[in-house]
């Protein structure tokens, strides 16, 4: 059994003409002790993914599995399995801790939140000691306020905060996104670390590939809310299915190495208006806009093509949790590298 | 960083004393409580022993402000009024803070249906006149203290309803408030610890400065005689009595009006320092933080940040070059070869501050070649981004600029007069930025922003500009210019914003395009368009190109010659290629090691893609760099990387190492690795 499962899972912003579908129709399947990277632009639905797993919004339709129980719409004790379980880390850790209270109050408030069982006073600080430790900083850190503190080390703090529920699945939105290189480095290498000794399941969710590439063993690329490959890093590095996978693969400047050339066309549409049939359609480099003949890109979505339909939406998950190969698709009416 | 034993340990009284007339705003509220308190003990009864054989006097020895038409004496009166005064301002402030802000914070707390409505409602409450309402309450409860203070508190309480609304619902869609949730704060928690702390700045300064606005509206009740009845009486119905005598008796007005403003103005002082000294951000001050300017503009990628120059404004009073420099140097020699485009010599942007001037950038020098692109790489603080603001002259306020020199296409900037200086940036320099959207005009369309410089630098009419803006736009590939020069810029996409500003800045051809980040901002497939465009120009127009990036990615992507700086000094300089495959000072070497790389596309036939073993992280650990960059307000005499630098020798802490000339090519600023070639030992 995996630990996060997603069955057909939806998020819509908004109701009518001005709807806007964040998430559409996601499936994915998550063993416990693997990481998996979402990747994907801004507007592909990532972040809203992340949040509805956590319950920041809700979803519209479809299931959400956590630990065997379904947590879809939780409420009263099912809000507290989530809780005990899944803990989220945000892009900017200024913006994401409360900047009137002192880092050993907000830390305390996270242990007594989450662990009854440190109920008084000392053993709170005790285990706020712990925390400031397990990140590598001074436990005298807890006697100041977040604006005192480097980014790096703010972002240590964030990270002590969401470990102090014990949480099994640590979702990391864009962590190092704000950080200088130098300083990225340490926290990629402290995430490394703290995965192996406390036996966490990340859900990494970054813009940049090479971050996914150093801290996941498998991804799923999205596009306007929608799951477009699922992969073994591996192999989403040496062969993408995907176009869309190849293009942000083509676009990441590398520090050594040829010279990039931009192979998406355009800019990613507003997901208020996904354009027909596929959604990657119109930027895309082997499309129907590049090659004739291939008009089934314009009239049909790969998702709902009922060829593929039994393996992309018809078990109950299919991902790149299940870590056969079998787990991978691509939902492309012209995959690269097929025959 | 202030460690807890330095820390003071009553931190919000020292941010009170510190903040500006928080001091002078303590003594006078203070002197006005006690005065309100004993006013009517001591002058009370004299206020009332009315002598009708001496009404309207102007001044005496027993009346020093004279007295009124019933001869009472005028500061006796003005005196012991403080009380009920301040009594009935404070109450009816608290009323209507207390009943706004309830009536606010409960509206944001409401559904998005229900809040649509509460908000509608308070917004038509407040389209009456506070004192209209006033009136009309007045007329339901009777006049007299206990109605002007009941009416005039509910008048004003649509107010605070709307900016308590206003601040619960924009503090809410903060960030911490999510990470809370997901923590598992709950709900009366995070109304007491999380939403109200951060709204109490603002809501603490508008209570109390409404309580000098209340006594000022109940005044106005007692002009219409609906406020205090006699024989009770406030300054209100002083002034409004000795507004009668005025011409006769003047101080039985200006003495309860004087006391009026006194009260408001130490409410405002107070109610400043105190919000200052609640925001604990304030705390740790002296004077703001050295290196925010630079770091608004560099380094933090992620969300679109504040692309400091947008906001700042050009200082004309950037200081003028070392009026000692070598004279020769300003006469332009017209030499055969082509002058180089910019050039920067001993660049030094400094922050006046208590403790002398801090040093942010300091003896940074290069030149830019025409036609060249040359990358300014380096972290948050490193001084990249004010080095390129002080080419254009667009260095914020507090900070000074001397250089020995600083070039464009030739030409002196820093002693051209101010007029000129404008046409020569003007037509000779771009300069785009992180934020597109933020670089331009929301209220006016692409094509006049895109027009306006050249109808005015060049002369060209409408069309002619027009006809340029079309092909500028198509150098940037923008399709369908025509129409894009009738669009607002929230029609356009990032990368469309983006490049409209690089077509913007080419509109004047000018020789040099600074980019500052440029691509920070903008999801990978649009950077990689955003890049080639950069790449075409300089091709193309030969236009040079200043570019600066945290991304040692985006700089090997477009870069001649990159520029490595740390801590305001430039420490590696040389060829993009050599630069990236050998780096050679140490803090280059660690910053390239800190970069994590594409599994399957790490150098060349050291890991073949796909040997990976799934199931397992494939690259290996992560190089870092122990400990922080010195901060500009610490003295390092040596080098600034040495504390952090595993090569470091005695000689780099003690003394500055100059750029030099390093056996690999390019120069580097470091005793060890220039050691080779001054035959200095190395340990």
């Amino acid at each position: 059994m995996s630990l996060l499962e997603l069955d057909h899972v939806a998020v819509r912003y908004g109701a009518g003409r001005h709807a806007l579908t964040a998430v559409d129709d996601v499936s994915l399947a998550v063993e416990a002790g693997t990481s998996i990277g979402i990747v994907g632009e801004s507007g592909s639905g990532k972040s809203t993914l992340a949040r509805a797993i956590v319950q920041l919004v809700p979803t519209a339709s479809g299931r959400i599995t956590l630990d065997g129980r379904d947590v879809t719409g939780a409420r009263g004790s099912a809000v507290r399995h989530i809780r005990d379980r899944v803990q989220m880390v945000f892009q900017d850790p200024f913006a994401s801790l409360n900047p009137r209270r002192t880092v050993g109050a907000t830390l305390a408030e996270a242990v007594g939140l989450n662990d009854r069982r440190a109920s008084g006073g000392g053993d709170r600080q005790a285990r706020v000691t712990e925390l400031l430790e397990l990140v590598r900083l001074d436990p005298a850190a807890r006697y100041r306020y977040p604006n005192e503190f480097s980014g790096g080390q703010i972002q240590r703090v964030a990270i002590a905060r969401a470990l102090a529920a014990g949480p099994r699945l640590l979702i990391l939105d864009e962590v190092t996104s704000a950080l200088d290189v130098s300083v990225q480095a340490a926290i990629l290498n402290l995430l490394r670390d703290l995965r192996e000794r406390l036996g966490l399941t990340y859900l990494c969710i970054s813009h940049d590939l090479s971050v996914i590439g150093y801290l996941c063993q498998s991804a799923v690329v999205m596009y306007l809310g929608q799951l477009v490959e699922a992969v073994p890093c591996a192999d989403l590095f040496s062969a993408p299915r995907h176009p869309y996978s190849r293009s942000l693969l083509d676009s990441v400047p590398q520090v050594r190495g040829e010279r990039i050339r931009a192979t998406a066309s355009g800019d990613v549409p507003n997901p208020r208006f996904p354009p027909p049939g596929c959604r990657y359609h119109p930027r895309c480099a082997v499309g129907p806009l590049a090659q004739p003949g291939r008009e089934a890109c314009l009239q049909r979505d790969p998702h709902q093509d009922d060829g593929r339909a039994a393996s992309l939406n018809g078990g109950p998950v299919t991902g790149p949790g299940s870590g056969a190969v079998g787990g991978r698709f691509a939902a492309c009416h012209f995959p690269l590298g097929a025959p | 960083m202030a460690g807890p034993a330095e820390r003071s340990r009553h931190p919000v009284l020292r941010a009170f004393v510190r903040a500006p007339g928080g001091l002078i705003g303590a003594g006078l509220l203070l002197g006005l409580l006690v005065l309100a308190v004993v006013g009517p003990l001591i002058w009370g009864h004299q206020a009332t022993v009315t002598d009708l054989n001496v009404p309207y006097q102007v001044h005496s020895p027993e009346h020093p402000l004279g007295t009124d038409s019933l001869g009472r004496d005028v500061l006796a009166r003005t005196l012991s009024a403080t009380r009920l005064t301040l009594v009935l301002g404070l109450s009816a402030a608290a009323i209507s803070a207390v009943v706004g802000f309830g009536i606010g914070t409960a509206v944001a707390a409401l559904g998005p249906r229900a809040r649509g409505i509460g908000r509608r409602a308070i917004e038509s409450s407040l389209s009456f006149p506070p004192i209209l309402l006033a009136l009309f309450l007045v007329a339901i409860i009777g006049a007299g203290a206990r109605g002007a203070v009941i009416a005039i508190g509910l008048g004003a309480a649509p107010g605070f309803a709307r900016l308590a609304e206003n601040f619960a619902t924009s503090v809410g869609s903060r960030e911490f408030i999510a990470s809370a949730k997901a923590t598992g704060v709950g709900r009366v928690r995070l109304m007491q610890r999380y939403l109200l702390p951060n709204m109490a700045e603002p809501l603490v300064l508008a209570g109390l400065a409404y309580v000098a606005g209340a006594i000022i509206d109940i005044s106005g009740l007692d002009f219409l005689g609906l406020g205090v009845q006699p024989p009770a009486y406030d300054w209100g119905t002083l002034l409004t009595t000795g507004v009668q005598s005025i011409y006769v008796t003047p101080f039985a007005a200006i003495a309860p009006a004087f006391m009026i403003m006194l009260t408001g103005t130490s409410l405002v002082y107070f109610g400043e320092a105190l919000s200052r000294a609640l925001n604990p951000r304030l705390w740790v001050t002296g004077p703001r933080r050295p290196g925010r300017a630079e770091r608004a503009g560099a380094g933090r990628s992620g969300k679109a940040g504040l692309a400091g120059p947008a906001a700042a404004r050009p200082a004309p009073a950037t200081g003028a070059a070392d009026p000692a420099g070598p004279v020769g140097a300003d006469a332009v020699v017209a030499d055969a070869v082509v002058a180089d485009a910019v050039v920067v010599e001993n660049l030094r942007i400094t922050l006046p501050s208590g403790g002398g001037p801090r040093a942010l950038v300091d003896g940074v020098s290069f030149r830019l070649r025409a036609g060249e692109v040359l990358g300014i790489v380096g972290e948050s603080g490193s001084g990249k981004t004010l080095t390129s603001l002080a080419i254009g002259q667009l260095l914020p306020h507090p900070l000074r600029t001397t250089a020995t020199r600083i070039e464009l296409g030739g030409i002196e900037l820093t002693t051209l007069p101010p007029g000129r200086l404008a046409r020569v940036l003007g037509t000779g320099l771009a300069m785009i930025f992180q934020d597109p959207m933020s670089s331009m005009n929301p209220a006016s369309r692409a094509g006049s922003q895109l027009t306006d410089g050249v109808r005015r630098h060049r002369g060209l009419s409408r069309s002619e500009a027009s006809a340029e803006a079309v092909q500028r736009l198509g150098e940037v590939r923008i399709g369908d210019a025509r129409r894009a020069l009738r669009r607002y810029p929230h029609q356009f996409s990032g990368g469309m914003q983006q490049r409209i500003m690089i077509a913007m800045g080419l509109m004047a051809r000018p020789r040099v395009l600074i980019a500052d980040e440029p691509t920070t901002a903008l999801d990978v497939t649009v950077q990689a368009q955003v890049l080639e465009v950069l790449r075409d120009i300089n091709a193309s127009e030969g236009t040079a190109i200043i570019l600066i990036s945290h991304n040692l990615g985006v700089i090997n992507q477009l870069c001649d010659r990159v520029l490595v700086m740390y801590a305001g000094r430039v420490v590696e300089e040389g060829d993009r290629e050599r630069l990236l495959a050998d780096p050679q000072h140490p803090y280059t070497k660690a910053l390239l090691a800190s970069v994590p790389v594409l599994p399957g596309t790490v150098l060349p036939g050291t890991v073949l893609p796909g040997t990976v073993p799934s199931g397992t992280s494939p690259a290996a650990e992560l190089k870092t760099i122990p400990g922080r960059p010195p901060r500009p307000d610490e003295d390092v005499p040596g080098c600034s990387f040495a504390a952090r630098c595993p090569l470091a020798i005695s000689r780099c802490t003690a003394e500055r190492p100059a750029l030099t000339a390093a056996a690999a090519g390019g120069k580097v600023a470091c005793f060890v690795v220039t050691g080779a070639i001054t035959g200095e030992a190395v340990r």
